[in-house]
């Protein structure tokens, strides 16, 4: 133990005499070159291959906008539409939006009737089915892409 | 979107020190390359907050380690399993300890430099990760610990694992290089 530390002690020293002193490496001369290109084509992307936050601001706003209205419209069908098979939304809800929960209440009714006429063990048997086929698609296309592209 | 030629003077201010940090964590320069690139391409889209920041050199090494890190451990085996096997680097005792004369003069000449450089690219991942962390980064034992997710008492073993390692490496040339 002590010859371990007298050693480690002598390392030290040594280490932070010798390492502390590096100076930095230079930049291979292509590597400036190499992201001013890239960013060169990032910008000359057209604005919906871009992130959404370099959007335009308009388009920013306008689609913003949509998506908390697509939230905010399933939020309050999740909460204030009646979804029990037998339930009748078109009388609760008016005009098109009634119809078209009164189409998916009935669509949910219909699923439900014939899942509820399926046994368990055919219910767990298909998702672990649709599971196994999810996760070996998955691996094979990434093994395919790895291949392709011999990344690591 | 920022304007290439504004991003270019800070880009060729910070190259070196980027791309320096990423090639002594990760130990390859095209890994170092393509992880600099991948930090500056961060920076640009931060650049408008980033060109009026005095700590933009250190958000730029603290983004610089954080992708090394997560590059090792997405890409590589992890080091924890592998610094776990005792004697996987060497018997401790067959270590030459330094005298006076073998100390590292206070300049070094290129050779030596580019020796010393070339040794620590060959160490492996769970030794030079914290060595590098700790010399180059200026991380305490707890704070290497809390970034690599792993225990103080390993850091403590891997640094020294790491230190014995890199002097056997260098122990050929020392007598003529003076390491």
């Amino acid at each position: 133990m002590n010859e371990r530390n007298t050693t480690d002690d002598a390392n030290e020293a040594w280490a932070d005499q010798v390492l502390r002193q590096l100076p930095l490496r230079q930049a291979p001369a292509t590597l400036a070159l190499r992201i001013l290109r890239e960013i060169e084509a990032r910008r000359t992307l057209p604005w919906h291959r871009r992130p959404w936050g370099s959007w335009p601001l308009g388009l920013r706003v306008v689609t913003g906008g949509m998506a908390v209205a697509l939230l905010g419209s399933m939020a309050w069908a999740w909460f204030w539409i009646d979804w029990s098979p037998g339930a009748a939304p078109a009388h609760v809800v008016p005009g098109f939006l009634g119809s078209v929960t009164a189409v998916a209440a009935h669509l949910l009714e219909a699923l439900w009737i014939v899942l509820s006429h399926l046994g368990g063990w055919i219910l767990l048997s298909a998702a672990t089915f649709l599971t196994a086929a999810w996760i070996a698609t998955l691996g094979l296309g990434t093994t395919c892409w790895r291949l392709a592209t011999g990344y690591r | 979107m920022t304007d290439p030629a504004q991003f270019e003077p800070f880009l060729r201010a910070y190259q070196d020190m980027v791309y320096t940090t990423a090639l002594r964590l990760l130990g390859n320069e095209a890994e170092a390359e393509d992880v600099s690139q991948e930090v500056f391409l961060k920076a640009w889209s931060h650049f408008p907050a980033l060109s009026k920041s005095l700590s933009a050199g250190g958000w730029l090494k603290t983004v610089t380690r954080n992708l090394c890190l997560n590059h090792l451990q997405r890409h590589r085996a992890r080091w924890t399993a592998f610094s776990d096997l005792s004697g996987a680097d060497g018997d401790p005792a067959s270590v030459d300890i330094p005298t006076a004369e073998t100390q590292t003069p206070t300049v070094m000449s290129a050779e030596q430099r580019r020796l010393l450089e070339a040794a620590l690219a060959r160490l492996p991942d769970h030794q030079r990760v914290p060595l590098v962390l700790y010399y180059f980064e200026d991380l305490d034992y707890a704070e290497i610990a809390q970034e690599l997710g792993v225990s103080l008492s390993k850091v403590k073993t891997d640094l020294f694992r790491a230190r014995e390692a890199l002097r056997k490496k260098l122990q050929p040339t020392r007598a003529d290089l003076g390491f």
